[in-house]
């Protein structure tokens, strides 16, 4: 496990009203919000409008429309004047955990220490939860 | 424009709701062969020998390939659209015709996991090849005649897998150590020896007997639902779905290893619906109003209501073991109905909370 800066977690170009926007958009499965799942790649407010782009943490997920279109509602509601919303779902680079956010991690119970080392620590049996 | 339109387009929305009524006729008349075959006393009888056809390929094979198709879009409508046609040939008397078709859906289901496969190479891609290459040898072995347990074994085989790599998909969330994957891995392959030995035809069933149980315990280990139980709502009741399921599946290696499926009149049909009842469909209750909403455009809403049929399912299963073990068939008997009864609670649980996605602000 790699237990990487909080900051690598934040997309690329990443604006902070737009990602409060996008905060009640929930992962029904895990009850975390996209936002905390590192779903979000970038969130940008442009001359032109709103960017999003979005990922799903698997390409067989069948909840990616559906996401988008609430991260899109989510979007409208709170920025009624922007000119044009645009949430696009992007595959590149595929997710990884890296991306978690540390309320993602806190929530799915990581731990926050490094673990002490320990010989079946390889198939994750030593860890402490 | 509604929500619902700029979601899903009209058209696309009616090809979903279409497969989606075949798979719940298939699931409709699957639950009433399966209440002729614990001996209830029901008219067309005829319908009863396919009952597992019915629960596994009509029904879930129509539904898995359904929800592939949401995610990945046009060509891969393929596999449902082919196996609700299959679930039609079944449901119409002609199991000549209704085999090669769903033949055919497990061939363009797998060319859908390949093209997820290919695009992402991972081990929670390629098992879902696996998976579905256990329906397509499930059901050539129906085609070729073989014994319809060693059928079964590779259809449930193709359950198990697929919902073990959904969920070895989500347990990256937790980062789980590289090497756990070679513990998934040795459980995949005793499943599938199992299914090559044909050993719920035949028994004693080791490899069975070991692997489900072992899968059960990586993911007990693994799977986000240990986690997941701490949100309120949603997520914790699909979170008791899935940890039923995992103590199914123990049991259900546990009946095979004690119980061979050769050595009691119904020691086959428990670990059976142990796995069918126990593990799957107390997936599918948790997993159901997830997926409702992203294919058919539906909001439905868990409420603690939900825990009730999700009881009686269990409730209904332990009666159902008891009385397989105890060959007694006033208790088998007893078990199907409230099985019914579960399910359908469910399902009008569902209904009744269920609405249209309506956007704030819409006429």
């Amino acid at each position: 496990v790699t237990h990487v800066q909080a900051t690598s977690t934040a997309p690329i170009e990443s604006d902070a009203d737009v990602l409060a926007a996008l905060k009640d958009v929930i992962d029904p499965e895990l009850g975390i919000a996209i936002v905390e799942l590192g779903l979000i790649y970038r969130a940008a407010r442009t001359a032109t409008g709103i960017e999003v782009d979005l990922t799903m943490t698997s390409r067989s997920c069948p909840l990616a429309d559906l996401l988008r279109q609430q991260a899109q509602e989510a979007l409208q509601a709170r920025f009624p004047e922007s000119p044009a919303i645009r949430v696009e779902l992007v595959w590149s680079p595929p997710w990884s955990p890296d991306r978690l956010s540390p309320e993602g991690r806190r929530r799915l119970g990581w731990t926050k220490t490094p673990r002490r080392p320990h010989r079946l620590r390889w198939f994750g049996w030593g860890r402490r939860q | 424009m509604t929500a619902v339109a700029g979601h899903l387009g009209n058209s696309r929305r009616g090809h979903r709701f279409a497969l989606m009524a075949v798979a719940a006729g298939a699931l409709v008349a699957g639950l009433w062969a399966g209440l002729s075959r614990l001996g209830l006393p029901l008219p067309g009888g005829a319908l009863a020998e396919w009952h597992g056809a019915l629960m596994i390929s009509a029904f879930l094979g129509t539904l898995i390939s359904l929800e592939r198709a949401v995610a990945i879009g046009r060509w891969a409508y393929a596999a449902p659209s082919v196996s609700a046609a299959a679930a039609v040939a079944l449901l119409a008397g002609m199991p000549w015709l209704a085999a090669p078709l769903f033949l055919l859906a497990s061939l363009a289901l797998l060319a859908v996991a390949l093209f997820v496969a290919i695009r992402q190479p991972a081990l929670f891609t390629a098992v879902p090849v696996v998976a579905t290459a256990c329906w397509g040898a499930g059901t050539l072995a129906w085609i070729a005649g073989l014994d319809m347990r060693e059928v079964t074994m590779w259809w449930l085989a193709f359950l198990v897998l697929t919902i073990a790599a959904e969920r070895l998909e989500l347990s990256r969330l937790l980062a789980p150590p590289p090497a756990s994957r070679i513990l998934f891995v040795i459980a995949v392959v005793l499943i599938l020896a199992g299914a090559a030995r044909g050993e719920l035809a035949t028994g004693p069933a080791l490899f069975c007997g070991i692997g489900l149980p072992g899968m059960a315990a990586w993911l007990v280990r693994y799977d986000v639902a240990l986690r997941t139980i701490r949100q309120p709502g949603q997520p914790r009741f699909s979170a008791i779905c899935m940890i039923c399921g995992y103590a199914w599946l123990t049991v259900a290696g546990v009946l095979l290893l004690v119980s061979p499926p050769d050595s009691a009149a119904f020691s086959y049909d428990a670990a059976v619906h142990a796995v069918a009842l126990g593990f799957v469909l107390s997936m599918l209750l948790g997993h159901a109003p997830i997926i409702l909403p992203a294919v058919t455009g539906v909001r439905v809403q868990i409420n603690a209501a939900a825990y009730l049929p999700l009881a009686l399912l269990h409730l209904s299963l332990m009666l159902r073991i008891a009385g397989d073990l105890e060959e007694s068939t006033v208790l088998r008997a007893a078990s199907g109905p409230l099985t019914v009864l579960a399910l359908a609670g469910y399902a009008g649980l569902l209904i009744r909370t269920s609405r249209a996605f309506e956007p704030e602000g819409s006429p």
